[in-house]
């Protein structure tokens, strides 16, 4: 059966065992159908052939004369019989001879018959009669031997009328049984294949930000198990080769920090003429913290209890920058009630991409001006930080690209050749570290024009379900001056 | 100022001691855990720069051996590790400050410079910023070598602000820092504060200016002598 194997579309199993279903059923019918006229046919012939010799036996008694003799006049009661049970029959001497017969015979109804004492023989059908079946009995009467010739039709139409009756009224059980055991097990087929469907599903989603992900092995089907088992075996492969990876950047970032710290030692002791190159060293490094910043998000989990406050990181952050902000000119602070601003998430990584949220505004703000980072709720419950600056802003059309990694044009539009004397001028990574870590805290980033100009990048963080309200953040210890 | 640089790196260890050297520190190289014991055992230093990665032994345990014996010289950490588990453990063995490479020499040396100034590690030290400096065991401040005359408070919040020159001290450590418990505080009164001492060094002429960060805290800086009036007049507002 491959008539599944169309073109380009996969084989279908439940079409191959519903196919190979109707096959059997048609199978079975005709093997039954079969037996049993076999069957009848064996019996129906038993039948005849004991009806034939009962009446064989009837004609010996009556021709058997008393004393040896040979009565070859028939009783009115026997021609009455006779009439009922045989077609025809014949009584024939040794020398084949016609000694009595029915209406219409006119000789032996089988002419070799008294070569054998008994036999069976069949007359083909002649002159318009019908194909006959007879018996041939030997009997010896007064010392010599004769044949009683009993004959039937052949009643074939019998048989036929037999199968007709077998299909007419018990053939067509069949089809409902066939029907059922189709449905039954295209069910148990649908029902059986119900984990491989959620496997699939699971599979579905396994990605690059996911794979420690595995198939599902509970209610697996014994037949499917050893399959899944090999896929999952083969993802742990893969993922110990994902993590040996990601290990990877992250070994290469260290190892790149001490090359990068003799560099800078080594300018630094040349004087002013080794302060430009300072700043593309600089630049390097933040490069490599970012990198490792990537690595790590990679393999951010974040536990169902884990909270931060919001509003105590973006002093955090600011205060941590206030330092390189002041350095070059600019003003940095912080707008909020003073009252914390949970949300579910990890210190860490919010923390380092909000540090890159915020460096990436001071550099990019003119001299003199301020970046404010303001707290607020959102209608919806949950935390808003907003990161302000007063610098070029970015065009609508490149919005969306601003997250995408190593993105280039803002710093050339926005920054045009003070990025290097900046040397902490984007590397490209830092906005989109922000946008991966918002997206794994379920949250998001967008930017919009300030007013007035500049870019104002908003993080929205989904609202802390109710139940872990009971976890209370430690309330800033930097209170608003 | 004597300091023992631990670090296997020896082109960093050669540069780096060169450097402290030009800002006027007498520096000691060893390259790993054994020679740094023996050199802690016969000489005394100020402070020590301690690499993690080291060749013989995790840095963390010649840190973990060093606070056995209660030696409490500063410790500062240099390592490429920045993680914050690293960082916690190393802060919880007993270092005093923890940066991670590649780090700028300027910061080493301002680092190197805030450890020494921490009271128990040199009490009676003069802090310096700019022109403007402060005499701990005198109580004393001065501009360019002219006395200021400033108030027990503005004393207390300008040795604060020194000590943590260059970092932001938010408003919740000079309140706690400048008032004792149950003393009656005014919710402004860190800001007058604050606005006295920085009208009083600008008018002296101080190349060190104490800046506002709104919602932030308070940071003291070195500003050039011409933007001094500039700047502060900025966080002013």
């Amino acid at each position: 059966m491959s008539g599944g194997a169309d073109k380009g579309r996969p084989p279908s199993l439940l079409a191959s065992i519903a196919r190979w279903l109707v096959l059997v059923t048609l199978l079975a019918v005709a093997t039954t159908a079969l037996l049993l006229y076999v069957e009848f046919k064996g019996t129906h012939d038993r039948m005849r052939q004991r009806t034939l010799s009962g009446v064989a036996r009837v004609i010996e008694k009556a021709v058997r004369g008393p004393d040896g003799t040979l009565n070859t006049t028939l009783s009115e009661p026997v021609q009455a019989m006779l009439r009922v049970n045989a077609a025809s029959f014949a009584l024939v001497d040794g020398g084949g001879r016609l000694l009595l017969g029915s209406g219409g015979v006119g000789g032996p109804l089988d002419p070799t018959a008294t070569e054998r004492p008994r036999s069976v023989f069949r007359v083909p059908a002649q002159n318009g009669e019908p194909p006959l079946y007879g018996l041939s009995h030997r009997i010896e009467v007064g010392g010599r031997p004769y044949w009683i010739q009993v004959a039937s039709g052949e009643e074939e139409l019998h048989i036929e009328w037999l199968l007709e009756e077998f299909v007419e009224h018990f053939g067509w059980i069949w089809l409902p049984f066939a029907l059922v055991l189709i449905i039954v097990n295209l069910v148990i087929i649908h029902r059986g294949l119900r984990p491989l469907r959620r496997a699939s599903a699971r599979a579905a989603a396994i990605g690059p930000d996911s794979v420690s992900e595995r198939l599902p092995e509970q209610g697996m089907p014994r037949e499917v198990l050893p399959l899944v088992r090999a896929v999952n075996q083969a993802l742990d492969r893969l993922e110990a080769g994902y993590e040996a990876q990601r290990g990877f950047i992250a070994d290469a970032a260290h190892e790149l920090r001490t090359p990068l710290a003799v560099l800078d030692a080594h300018l630094a002791l040349i004087g002013a003429a080794g302060a430009p190159i300072r700043d593309d060293v600089a630049g390097m490094a933040r490069l490599v913290d970012q990198l490792l910043d990537l690595a790590r998000l990679d393999a951010l989990r974040i536990a169902p209890d884990e909270s931060v406050d919001v509003a105590q990181m973006a002093v955090e952050a600011a205060a941590h920058l206030a330092p390189l902000a002041l350095g070059k000119g600019r003003l940095i602070e912080v707008i909020g009630d003073g009252r914390p601003l949970p949300v579910r998430g990890a210190h860490d990584p919010l923390f380092r991409a909000l540090r890159n949220l915020v460096e990436n505004a001071v550099c990019h703000a003119p001299a003199g001006s301020t970046v404010s980072l303001e707290l607020a709720l959102s209608a919806d419950g949950g935390a808003l930080l907003r990161v302000i600056d007063h610098g070029p802003g970015i065009p609508p059309d490149q919005r969306a690209r601003v997250f995408e990694r190593f993105w280039q044009g803002g710093r050339d539009s926005r920054h045009g050749a003070g990025t290097h004397v900046d040397g902490t001028g984007g590397a490209g990574l830092g906005l989109s570290i922000v946008a991966r870590t918002m997206a794994a805290h379920g949250g998001s980033i967008a930017v919009e024009d300030t007013s007035g100009g500049g870019a104002t990048f908003t993080l929205r963080f989904p609202p802390i379900p109710r139940q872990t309200d009971a976890v209370r953040t430690i309330p800033a210890v930097t209170g608003a001056p | 100022m004597r300091l023992l640089l631990i670090e296997d790196n020896r082109r960093l260890a050669a540069l780096t001691a060169e450097g402290l050297g030009k800002a006027g520190f007498a520096v000691d190289v060893v390259h790993c855990a054994e020679d740094a014991s023996a050199a802690l055992a016969v000489a005394g230093f100020d402070a020590v720069l301690l690499d993690l990665g080291l060749p013989d032994a995790d840095g963390l345990t010649l840190l973990s051996a060093l606070r056995a014996r209660a030696d409490a010289t500063p410790v500062l950490i240099l390592t490429a590790r920045d993680g914050v588990d690293d960082r916690v453990k190393g802060l919880n063995l007993g270092a005093d400050d923890y940066l991670v490479k590649p780090f700028a020499l300027e910061e080493l040396v301002a680092r190197i410079r805030a450890l020494l100034r921490r009271p128990g590690a040199a009490l009676g030290m003069v802090l310096q910023q700019g022109n403007l400096a402060f005499d701990s065991a005198a109580r004393l401040a001065s501009v360019a070598g002219r006395p200021l005359d400033l108030s027990r408070r503005e004393l207390d919040a300008l040795e604060l602000l020194l000590r943590r020159a260059g970092r932001v001290v938010s408003k919740a450590a000079l309140e706690n820092g400048l008032y004792g418990f149950g003393e009656e505080v005014g919710s402004n009164a860190v800001e007058v504060l604050i606005h006295r001492l920085r009208k009083r060094l600008q008018a002296a002429g101080a190349t060190a200016g104490v800046q506002t960060l709104r919602g932030i805290g308070y940071i003291l800086t070195e500003v050039p002598a011409e933007k001094g009036a500039e700047a502060g007049a900025e966080s002013g507002q």
